[in-house]
This record gives structure tokens, sequence and C-alpha cells, in this order.
């Protein structure tokens, strides 16, 4: 794989502290061969980024084995590149996939470095701590999840998307959200719920001038599936400890929707190089060869795509579909 | 009328008295409660009361109170007489006769009994133990004797002595009584003195041998063998054995079978003669005929060799009269003129029978018997005077309601013109016109006190009536922190235990889930529905206070909330009630507020029952996400018990927050509540009119000071109204 830093994709992940990103994002790469088999992709992590993400899956799938998790994941400490190599199956990686993951605490202290991190980002993951978002009337969201830090963030940032990456992909996912997607009415109330705690951030976004440059859409994901928040506990003043619980003692590993981040990612990298004339598109035409069985592969994960249920396409439709 | 239902014919009378008690408490309570107001009134007027001028003194003291106060004390002695009359079981008969006139052979024939149990009048056996015989069905014939006590000794009995004897200051003590040295004042020298002197004397030398049975329980009960060692001073049969206990007894009660067993519900009364025995026998007499007696049997016997009616007796006849209220001896009393056998008195007997009216001596009959003989007694003298008694006690009852009521209305009179003059110097007394003081008062009342408060109170209720309440708030912060304590959730062992005993680990789940469950759901409902109760109490407690401070203080008792309740009584027998729609309106809304409550049931039940489906246990209907989960595999009791405190701490979490939302909802229905409230009794047409009418029915007990005279002549104005003090 060619070092050339042109290769690289940027995915910055942000987020609070412990809200799980750097799982989500093991539980991403763990869908990944199911998701983009399809299209003959493979997805390859380099050995630092495989073991860590590896020990954060074993972690993960800990808290299925016992009926009430009180402990939480070990959090990360420092901002961490996580590398794939994305390319055809059997074939070299063409592409590097980059992921930045930092801990929450770092956006307050380094506001510079993330920045910059946000300008080099094609696709920006917003991870949601839901239930500091739905419970206790919300009182615990700002604090947790830091809205309005988020939204400060991107003030900046869209100053300078024309230098930088022109267009973005902007994934909201709550996570920890398998208490309030239960059932349809559920996950409205969460859209809902979103969209009013969001409302500076998503105003920024949708002004006219970045409509059809930013994309933004909800993807609510389960990461473990059944487990459900239980109840809230101060462990401190100020210091709230969110409980989870299994539905059942018999109920399995089960992450639902987690698929879903990727394939609205992948859509919206494969439909921004195939419309820049510029170098990537060669990489991709030679990855990918256009071919029919590809486009019909992608074609299919644009159909298969959760538009509903909590799942929603704020703005930015265009940069997602590939209409002809 | 026949002797056979004679007996019913007695048993009649006396149930038929029994109204007439009543009534007859029933009026000298009522006396009672009038002469304290009198007494207040007099009181008020008093020379020291520095509140009035003395102009208005001096109108109070021209009142006729004095009067009506005689008059009752008068009544009230009266009616008390009357009362223990009525009261009593028997029909009573008294036997009067002096000594040696065969008083105690009439006596004994009547009764039965012999001169073991009724000693002869021989002068040195009589001893003036007030003996009554009640015919009473059993066989056996027994007694019960009643002793003075030490007080009533000295009083009734010693003390007399002192002063007719002119001994000087009567005895203190029975110790004093013991040692004080007795001589004859110079005065007293007639021959009746000296005896009555012997009488003291040998009360106080025989003061060891009947001390001990002054202030002896009473009654005594004794058979009929013991009878004369309490009644005569030497053993009927052994006059060398001696008797000293009479000296103590008041009175001794005999219950016999009569001869005629139908005689019925009847009693015969000894009554001593005049100077037969000690001093002291007057008054006695008078006081038991008054009381005790109902019909008079007077016994004579004339003497073979001459006899006529002396002063002594017309004496006897006129104390008797006297004793009972110059209702007339005439229609309740019979003389009997005592036959010897063998008729050696006859002829004297019969003089006497003749000349019996021109002495004035009027009885109802005359009859002349050999009172020692048994059948002679039962057949000529017992049958008359039963049947006379039958006949006309009614009529005697009547004749002493009567009087009574006769002093009634002269009483009633009396407080009619009391009450007149008073109201006439009301506006002396009290000052200004009355419809001036009581105007100012009540704008006072209504827009000074009572509308401020109550629209002040309101405007705070509303500023809070967001706001959580405290009480609510502390229940609910008590009842988690409870519930956190005492989950219900047994130790492992003991789930162990249990999952043992169901045979079953399933149904020891099932069944501590259900424990879990109902404890966390009982903790929570007592704890709210007191708190709840307490706000409620509070905001009514506030209400009851406001009224209070307005000025209805004083016409209650009551604190706290249960002024509320009094007013409500008060609003209900007002007499304009039916009429008066602004006092419907006031009435309902204090009926309304106090029959508001808040309950748990209704406020928080429904809300909190949602959160503990996690805690209930599947079956037919109810499975799957919305009830408790279902136990994995090769469950553990360890299992069991994180299980249950983890959904008991998520059932918990989930109902104080959904809790934390309704604390506000007491704060609003309170301000609803006062809103209906002040609706009702402030705002709804005409009510102030209606408050002034209360009001002023009610003046003098709200506003006492001010209407002070009018409260205290209120009460005999009430009872001069005819008809108010009656025994019909």
């Amino acid at each position: 794989m060619s070092a050339d830093a042109k290769n690289c994709l940027n995915i910055t992940m942000l987020g609070a502290r412990g809200v799980g990103k750097t799982t989500l994002l093991a539980s991403v790469y763990n869908e990944f061969d199911s998701t983009v088999k399809d299209l003959g992709l493979t997805l390859c992590p380099s050995s630092d980024t495989s073991a860590i993400l590896q020990q954060r899956l074993a972690e993960l799938k800990r808290q299925t084995e016992v009926f009430s998790a009180t402990g939480g994941i070990d959090g990360t400490n420092s901002p961490k590149d996580f590398e794939f190599g994305l390319g055809l199956v059997g074939k070299d990686a063409e592409l590097k996939l980059v992921f930045k993951d930092f801990p929450g605490g770092f956006i307050k202290d380094h506001p510079e470095q993330v920045k910059s991190f946000i300008d080099q980002a094609d696709v920006v993951l917003l991870a949601i701590d839901t239930p500091a978002m739905m419970e206790a009337k919300g009182a615990w969201h700002e604090k947790i999840n830091s809205p309005q830090m988020i939204a400060d963030l991107f003030k900046h940032v869209l100053r300078n998307l024309e230098k930088t990456t022109k267009t973005k992909l902007v994934i909201m996912a709550p996570v920890k959200c398998e208490s309030y997607v239960q059932r349809d009415v559920d996950a409205n109330k969460l859209l809902l719920t979103l969209k009013e705690n969001y409302l500076p951030l998503l105003n920024l976004l949708n002004a006219d001038e970045f409509l059809g440059k930013i994309s933004v859409v909800v993807t609510p994901v389960q990461t473990l599936g059944s487990v459900r928040f239980t109840r809230i506990e101060e462990s401190g003043p100020g210091e709230p400890r969110f409980f989870f619980r299994k539905i059942s003692p018999q109920a399995l590993y089960q992450p639902r929707d987690v698929d879903e981040i990727l394939k609205y990612a992948l859509t919206f990298i494969i439909k921004k190089y195939l419309d820049d004339m510029g170098f990537f598109k060669r990489i991709f035409n030679q990855m990918f060869n256009l071919s029919k069985p590809f486009e019909n592969a992608v074609n299919k994960m644009v159909r298969n795509r959760k538009e509903s249920n909590g799942f929603e396409i704020l703005q930015g439709k265009d940069l997602l579909n590939f209409d002809k | 009328m026949t002797t056979l239902n004679i007996q019913e014919q007695i048993s009649e009378i006396l149930v038929l008295r029994q109204p007439s008690v009543h009534r007859i408490a029933d009026v000298r309570e009522k006396l009672d409660k009038l002469h304290h107001h009198l007494q207040n009134v007099v009181n008020y007027g008093n020379s020291e009361n520095i509140t009035l001028t003395d102009e208005q003194k001096a109108s109070i003291s021209a009142l006729p109170v004095a009067e009506a106060l005689h008059q009752i004390d008068s009544l009230k002695k009266d009616l008390a007489r009357l009362q223990a009359r009525f009261s009593r079981e028997t029909l009573n008969i008294g036997v009067i006769g002096r000594a040696r006139q065969g008083k105690s052979r009439l006596l004994q024939s009547l009764t039965g009994l012999s001169r073991r149990e009724i000693p002869d009048a021989d002068g040195m056996h009589c001893t003036g133990v007030r003996s009554s015989i009640c015919h009473s069905l059993e066989t056996n014939t027994y007694a019960d004797v009643y002793f003075y006590n030490e007080s009533g000794f000295l009083e009734e009995v010693i003390a007399p002595y002192y002063r007719e004897l002119t001994l000087g200051n009567p005895p203190q003590s029975i110790e004093e009584f013991s040692v004080r040295d007795l001589t004859l004042g110079a005065k007293a020298t007639t021959a009746v003195d000296l005896a009555k002197f012997e009488h003291l004397k040998k009360y106080q030398k025989n003061l060891s041998e009947y001390r001990h049975l002054l202030g002896h329980a009473s009654p005594l009960h004794i058979e009929k063998e013991e009878i004369p060692k309490f009644i005569t001073q030497y053993d009927p049969d052994d006059s060398k054995v001696a008797y000293f206990n009479y000296l103590a007894v008041r009175e001794v009660r005999i219950f016999c079978c009569f001869p005629n067993e139908e005689v019925g519900k009847i009693a015969v009364v000894d009554m001593p003669g005049l100077g037969d025995t000690g001093i002291g026998d007057e008054e006695r007499m008078i006081s038991t005929l008054s009381e005790e007696i109902d019909f008079i049997l007077f016994v004579r016997m004339p003497k073979h060799t001459g006899d006529y009616w002396a002063d002594v007796d017309v004496g006897l006849y006129d104390i008797a009269n006297r004793a009972l209220q110059g209702t007339s001896l005439e229609t309740w009393s019979f003389q009997i003129i005592n036959a010897l056998a063998g008729g050696s008195n006859q002829r004297n007997c019969e003089d006497l029978r003749e000349t019996i009216n021109t002495h004035h001596l009027k009885v109802a009959q005359t009859i002349i018997a050999n009172c020692a003989d048994s059948a002679t007694v039962q057949h000529t003298i017992l049958p008359p005077v039963l049947d006379h008694i039958a006949k006309y006690i009614t009529v005697l009852d009547r004749r002493f309601m009567d009087a009574c009521e006769r002093s009634l209305i002269d009483l009633q009179k009396t407080l009619a013109k009391l009450a007149q003059e008073a109201g006439q110097s009301i506006t002396l007394v009290s000052g200004a016109n009355e419809y001036t003081i009581f105007d100012n008062l009540f704008q006072d009342f209504w827009n000074e006190k009572l509308t401020l408060d109550l629209e002040t109170l309101r405007i705070d209720l509303w500023q809070r009536r967001q706001d959580k309440d405290p009480n609510l708030s502390t229940a609910i912060e008590i009842a988690c922190r409870e519930a956190k304590e005492e989950t219900g959730i047994p130790p492992i062992e003991e789930i162990r235990k249990k999952s043992m005993q169901k045979g079953s680990i399933n149904k020891a789940y099932y069944d501590l889930l259900d424990i879990v469950r109902v404890n966390l759901s009982e903790n929570f409902q007592s704890q709210l529905d007191e708190s709840l109760k307490r706000s409620v109490d509070e905001l009514k407690n506030k209400l009851a206070g406001l009224f209070s401070n307005a000025g209805l203080s004083s016409l209650t008792e009551q604190k706290n909330v249960s002024i509320l309740a009094e007013l409500l009584d008060l609003l209900e027998t007002n007499a304009d009630h039916a009429s008066d729609l602004g006092m419907q309106k006031i009435h309902q809304g204090f009926k309304d507020l106090l029959e508001f409550q808040l309950f748990y049931r209704g406020l928080a039940q429904p809300r909190i029952r949602k959160h503990l489906d996690y805690l209930t246990a599947p079956r037919e209907g109810i499975t799957g996400e919305r009830c408790a989960p279902e136990l994995g595999q090769n469950p553990s009791a360890e299992t069991i018990a994180e299980m249950l405190i983890t959904l008991h701490s998520e059932a918990l979490y989930k109902i104080d927050e959904e809790l934390q939302d309704l604390l506000w909802e007491p704060s609003m229905s309170l301000f609803s509540i006062t809103e209906e409230f002040l609706d009702c009794v402030l705002r709804a047409e005409n009510v102030e009119s209606s408050w002034r009418k209360f009001l002023w029915n009610h003046r003098e007990k709200i506003w006492k000071n001010e209407f002070k005279w009018q409260h205290l002549i209120s009460f005999f104005q009430e009872y001069s109204k005819p008809g108010k003090l009656t025994l019909i």
C-alpha cells in the first residue's frame, strides 16, 4: 500500500468521554465483512489496530455475560489512529482508511488539533450518549455530550470547508440506544429529542451555503443489542453513573444496525469520488472496475439502508444517492 | 277493686312515676344552670367591676335577681324531695303513733313478724331506730342495717342535745365527745329535759360498745335472728342481755314475706312518736314523711277507763300535716283505733271515732280493729288501705307535682319581669345602640380581616401553585430511602431454601418477584398517602385559622380544622338555612372543603404501576417484554438475587423519576379547592348579607365583651318563656 497522504480517507470520531467511540469502531469493524461482501471489498486493520480492537470487542462481549453491567469499558487515553487498508478481496489494499479516535477530554484541552483533524476528515462520526440525552429529562446531556462544544468546533471547521474537503458527511450516531428504539414510536421520540438537543449544531449545518455540501444522517446503533438502561446513580455530586442490564439472563450478544454506519459512510465516499475528477477517481476505476456487478451492489446497499425508525437523512440526500 | 289486682295496680303506680323522675331531674338541671347565670349577672353588676359606670351598676342592682334566686333555691329543695319520693321502689305506709298505742302490734300483724323484729313500744325497749319492713317474695327474712358515719352521728344525733339543753358547743369529733364532761345547765330542769339528758349520757357512757359501728359499711346484711341486736336495748326474750348497737344505727330495712302475699311492692315504716325517745325525732319525722311516706296510719288505743283526743294527738297530726306541705292529710291517712281483745275499750273506741272530726283530725277513714289480731288486721285494715292507696295515690302524686308546677310558673313570671327590665336597661348598660355596635364589628370582620386574609392566602397559593409540595417531596425521599434499605430480597441462603421448599427455582423466583413488588408498592402508598393528608390538613388548618383570627374563635372551643366542622354544624342549624340561598352556598363551601382529600391512589398509583412491570412474573396474557425476564439456563440463587436487586433498583429509579413529575400537583389541587371555597363563602351572590345574619344570631358569643350584657341576660330571657321550665 502506498503511503501517499492522498490515498487516505479520514474519518474523525467525535463524542463524549466514555460514550464508546472505540467500541463503536470495533463493532463496525466486526460487521464489515458481512456488510461489504457483495462489493467484493475487504478491510484490513494494521496490527496495532487489530490488537486494540480485538481487546475492545472482547470487553464488549463480556458485558453480556453478567445480568447487570455495572462496570464500564475503559476509555481511550490519548488520540489514536486506527488504520485500515481497504481493497479488493485477494488484492492489495489501495486505500487507507484512517479513523481518528480521541478521548472526549482531548477536545477541551486541544481544540486546535481537533479542529485540524476535522478539517481533514471527509466523514465525521459523532457518537452520542443516548441515555444521557434521554434520561432525567436530559439533565446530563450537556455535561456528558457537550453539544455546545461540538457546535463551536463545527463553526470553525465550516469556515474552512472550501479549502479542505469541500463536502462532508456528518453521521450522528446515538449509541447505547437499545432502550429507546424498540418500537417505532420510541425511535421517533429519540429522533425528535436528538433534533431538539442538537438544534444549534443542526442549524449551523443546514445554513443555505452548506445545504448542498454537508450531509447529515442520524444512525442509532445498538452495539450490544440485548441490554437496557436501568438507572442512574450519582456516585458523587454531579457525577452520574449510568447502569445497564441484560433484558434477560440468557440474552446473547446481538448488535444491531451497526452496519448502517458503514453503509452510509461507504456510499458517501463512493459517490464523492465518483463525482470528483481528481486523482482518486483513477484509483477507484482501477480498483472497482466500475463494473455492473459493482454498480448493482452499490445500488443495493443504498436501497438497503435504513432510512426510518430512528434513521433519517437530515440533509444532503443527493450526496448519498446515485441517481443517473 | 279487689285485692287480686292490687299488686298489679301498685306496680303500675310505681312505673307511672318514673317519667316524672326524669322530668324533675331535667328541671333541676335547668334550675342549676339558671342559678349560675343569674349569679353571673349579679357578679357583673358588682361594685368592683371597673368597666361599668355607677349608673350602670345601679341599673343592674335594681333588677329583681335576688327574688329569682330565692325562688330557685326553694324550688330546688322541693324538687329534690319530690324526685326522691318518685324514685322509690315501694309505696310506703307510715305508721304513726305514740308509745303504747299498739303501733308495734299493728306492724306485727301487718307483716307477720314477731316482737323480736318489731319491739313493743315498751318505754324500756324503745330505741328510735327507724325501721321499715318491706314485703319480699323470698321466704327468708333478713335485714339491711344502715349505720351513721361519724360526722352524721355528731351532727344529727348528738348536736341537737347540746343545742336544746344548752350544753355549749357540740363536739366536733367522737374523741371529743367521749371525754367531755356532761353537766346539765341550770336552765334545763323539766322532767323532759332530764330524760333527754339521760339519753345523752347513755350515748356517752356506752360509746365504746358501738363506736366501731359508726362509719361501718352500709348496708350490713343480717339474718332474722340478729335483728334485735341492732334495734333494741335488751333482748326481747331475756331482759338481762343488753344491746348497744342501736345507738349507731340510722335505720334498718327488714325484708320479709307479708302474710298477705299479694300486697305487691309495699313497705311499712315505723315512725316514732313525739317525745318518746330522744331529741331530733320531730325533724327526722318531718323529713321522713315528706320524702318517704305515701300513706299514713295513725294508731290510737283509748284506755278503757276513759280517753279522749288530747293535745299531743293534735300536735302529732299537725306535724304530719306540715311535713306534707299542706297537701292535706285528709286524703291520705287513716286513723286506726285499737280495740282491745275482749272489748273492754270498745265504747271508748267508738267515742273517739265520733269525736275525731270535732278536733279537726281529718282523715280519710277511721277503722276500729284489734291491732294485735293478725287476721283482723289482714281483713279489716289492710284491704281498705291498699284499696285507698291504689285509688288515690296518683291524685296525691299529682298534687305534689302541681304544687311544684305552680312554683315554677311563679318563677317564670319573675324571670319574665326580670327579662323585660333587663331588656330595657340594655341600652343603658351596654352603651350605644346595639345595631351600630354590631355593624362596626361586622365591617371589621368582613372587610378588614376575613376578606383580606383569604385573598392574601389565595394569592400566595396561586403563586405557589406549580411549586413542589414539600410534604410529598419529603415523603418520596423517605419512601425511596426505605425501599432501598428494605427491598424484601432475602439473603442468598434464604433464596436457596425457598427454591427447595417450592420445588423449583422458577417458583421461588416468581414468589420473590411478588414479594419485592408488593413491598415496593406498599412502601410508596403509605408514605405518599400520609404526606398528602398532611398537606391537605395544613391547608384546612390555615383556613380555619383565618376564620378564627377574623373573630370567630370564640364561637367554638375547637382548634384547628375542627373549627370548620363546628362552623358547618352551626350553619346547618341556623334558622334561615332552608330559605337563604347565600347561607346554603356558604354551607356548601364548608362542606366541600371539609370533605376534600387527596389520595395516592388517584394521584400517583397509575403512574407508578407501569414501572412495576419488570417485577411482575409472566403468566398467561402477560408475557414478553413488559414483564420480568425469565431465568436463564442453570439459574442459581445468586442469579436470582442479582436479578432481583437490579430489577428492584431499576423500578425504584423509574418510580422516583415519575413521581418527581407530579410533585407540583398537590399545590395545584390545594389552590383549586381554595378557589372553589372562596367562590362559595366570599364571592357568591348575597353571601355578605348571609354572613351578617349568621353573625348577628351569634353575636353574644363572638363578641362577648361588646355584647356581654346581652349574653348575660340571654339565658334567662330564654327561660322566661312559658313552657321552658315545666314538669308537664
